[in-house]
């Protein structure tokens, strides 16, 4: 990537490299269906928003959002395994 | 057992003003780090004092209650008991106050209604504790499994607990007090950051509320007090103590357990990133280095006795790492980039999810580092990590003690609990800014709750379990009792080439003996069986080596082999 006016990238833009270098990364490596419920390729998304947009109204939502469906990811899983130790489940 | 427990009372009161006492020779001034140096210097304590008394065979239960009476009546003449309690209520959130409550209630529940039950603890981790209760000295014997001698250091702790009463109802308490030390190096973690009172709470709650972190503290294993070990050495050097006393924690650590070692490059690389960091004035630096050469000397023990008497410091893995009697693969020696890769990925991929079983201590499958590390933890350090510099040498440091653990231990089931430090990163982050979202906040409160239930009982002790073992009195109280009794005192026998509960045998009181039978030919076999006036012995489950010698010993009439439960043996039968 040249830079014309000689002054170096502001850190936004590296930052939003090496996360699409790790979604890249993911995707050759797994195949690209294999992003769409990956943790860590939301989490590589989430990282270039918040270098795009921490100051806007709109990213507590889409954190509260982000957290939110990893919470429901993880405990979709975890909480009926842990219910049935406690003696809940099944 | 009245005595006993007066004992045991006595002595702990007595080692709590003894590190105080010594706290004042290497204070900082902030009360976050310097009470992480008082738990560190007490542990320092109980270890000398249990090693002093192993070596001399201090044996009576009289002469060590007597000797923390003396102890503590010196300690308390001299003042040290006064403003031993803080006066002024830290900044924290009531409701933070009221978790922490009902977490030291419910871990008090643990401690007394859970029996050791984890294998690793069952196998060889405990019955060098059983052996050197039961003999009142450190003993060369420290049970069947090769892996029993490993580095002792908690076990150690462990002792301590159960040497008063000579028995092992309080033997979880030893793990609860690293649990303490983890929460309390994060919260002095997050005050040298220069964070709040009530960030620094809520980062300590949320890292010992991780559930494999906090079942670690009941189940008799040392990965939980090797991870608090190495976040405490990660406070001290943020808190930019001066290097010996990062020796303290060091020391400690390398006794424990060599996985602690494996994480130090990491921890080396905050502390060279954090150099321009102004340091911390020490009182004495020679006390301070008087502290680093015992602990030093309490970590290295272990590995002069396996020089010694075993030819390696690291007996007995050899350089083609750990193998077990069988031929099976344990451990590797030395680091492994396909390793690296591979179990880097199945953390990744895999392990990170929490998903293949409930949380327990040993991490099989899972890392259990919880819904408030996985969901909320890892999104927040990527937002706190962009506007806190002082988190990043931290961050940096973690990340790679997570690589150089991975690069050194084996891909197995259990591997992801060698870094139970990780989460120490994300409850900061998730701490931070929970003060600043309020989204966070509830969501965080959901995931605090989802942690509580994980780590309230282990997936290898389900409710039905415990509830066999809280109909049990408490004095005998064992999670897989042998099911032939033996007369109170007398020997039970032992044929172990692998893995077996081997601790189960001494009793929860320690009363009965165990001879351990290595014999590899039957003739010296039943000559020793004889000898020891052994009227039955148990044995591995699988036994792959010995079957021949044990089925020659039932076609000479010797033996008759028994299966209870998973109970295996065989009786001894009288001489025709």
């Amino acid at each position: 990537m040249s830079e014309p006016s000689g002054r170096p990238l502001p850190p936004v833009v590296w930052e939003i490299a090496a996360a699409s270098f790790l979604i890249a990364w993911r995707a050759w490596a797994y195949g690209v269906s294999f992003l769409l419920g990956d943790w860590f390729t939301l989490l590589c998304g989430y990282w270039i928003f918040t270098a795009l947009a921490s100051r806007t109204r709109a990213w507590p939502l889409v954190t509260g959002l982000v957290m939110a469906g990893l919470l429901v990811r993880y405990s979709w899983r975890q909480l009926p395994l842990t219910w049935a130790v406690l003696g809940f489940g099944p | 057992m009245i005595l006993g427990l007066l004992a045991m009372i006595v002595a702990n009161a007595a080692t709590v003003l003894g590190a105080r006492s010594l706290l004042r020779f290497v204070k900082v001034g902030r009360p976050a780090t310097d009470f992480v140096l008082f738990l560190l210097l007490r542990f320092l304590l109980i270890s000398t004092v249990v090693l002093a008394a192993g070596a001399a065979r201090g044996r009576n239960p009289a002469v060590r209650g007597l000797a923390g009476a003396a102890a503590l009546a010196g300690l308390v003449a001299r003042g040290q008991h006064r403003g031993l309690l803080p006066l002024a209520r830290p900044a924290w959130d009531l409701w933070v106050f009221a978790a922490l409550a009902v977490l030291a209630l419910r871990l008090l529940l643990q401690v007394w209604f859970f029996a050791p039950y984890a294998g690793d603890a069952l196998y060889y981790h405990l019955p060098k504790v059983a052996e050197w209760v039961h003999g009142g000295a450190i003993t060369r014997e420290t049970g069947a499994d090769l892996r029993s001698l490993h580095p002792a250091g908690f076990e150690v702790y462990e002792v301590w607990w159960v040497v008063f009463l000579h028995h092992d109802v309080f033997i979880e308490m030893a793990g609860v007090e690293f649990l303490v030390l983890a929460g309390a190096a994060a919260y002095a973690l997050a005050r040298e950051l220069g964070w709040s009172e009530k960030v620094a709470s809520l980062a300590a709650l949320l890292f010992v509320m991780t559930p494999g972190m906090h079942l670690q503290a009941t189940s008799c294993l040392n990965d939980g007090p090797v991870a608090a070990l190495l976040v405490s050495t990660l406070a001290l050097i943020v808190a930019r103590v001066h290097p010996l006393l990062l020796l303290l924690p060091i020391g400690l650590g390398t006794g424990i357990k060599p996985t602690f070692v494996y994480a130090l490059p990491g921890l080396a690389l905050t502390m060279w990133l954090m150099r321009k960091k102004a340091g911390s004035a020490l009182p004495s630096v020679r006390v301070a280095a008087a502290f680093a050469v015992a602990a030093l000397g309490i970590g290295a023990v272990w590995y002069l006795r396996n020089w010694v008497l075993y030819g390696s410091p690291i007996y007995p893995v050899g350089w083609a790492g750990l193998k077990t009697p069988t031929g099976g693969h344990l451990q590797r020696l030395g680091p492994s980039l396909s390793g690296l890769r591979e179990n880097l990925a199945c953390f990744l991929d895999i392990r990170v999810y929490d998903h293949i079983q409930a949380a327990d201590p040993i991490c099989a499958g899972n890392f259990n580092w919880g819904a408030a590390a996985f969901a909320l933890g890892a999104p927040a350090l990527i937002a706190v990590l962009r506007r806190e510099a002082a988190l990043r040498p931290i961050a940096i440091g973690l990340a790679a003690s997570l690589l150089t653990v991975f690069t050194l231990v084996e891909l197995d089931p259990w591997y992801a609990r060698f870094v139970f430090f990780l989460p120490v990163l994300t409850s900061l982050a998730l701490a931070r800014l929970w003060e600043s979202q309020r989204v966070v906040a509830v969501l965080g409160c959901l995931a605090l709750a989802s942690g509580f239930l994980a780590s309230a009982l282990p997936a290898s002790l389900p409710r039905k379990e415990l509830a066999g073992l809280a109909t049990q009195r408490w004095s005998s109280r064992a999670t897989d009792p042998p099911p032939k009794p033996a007369p109170d005192g007398s020997p039970i026998g032992f044929l172990c080439e692998n893995f077996a509960n081997g601790y189960s045998l001494y009793g929860p009181d320690f009363s009965h003996p165990v001879v351990y039978l290595r014999e590899e030919r039957i003739d010296d076999l039943i000559q020793r069986v004889d000898r020891e006036r052994l009227t039955f012995f148990y044995t591995d489950a699988v036994l792959r080596k010995k079957l021949p010698m044990l089925d020659e010993g039932v076609r000479r009439g010797r033996l008759r082999p028994f299966a209870v439960g998973a109970w295996k043996g065989y009786e001894v039968l009288p001489a025709p």
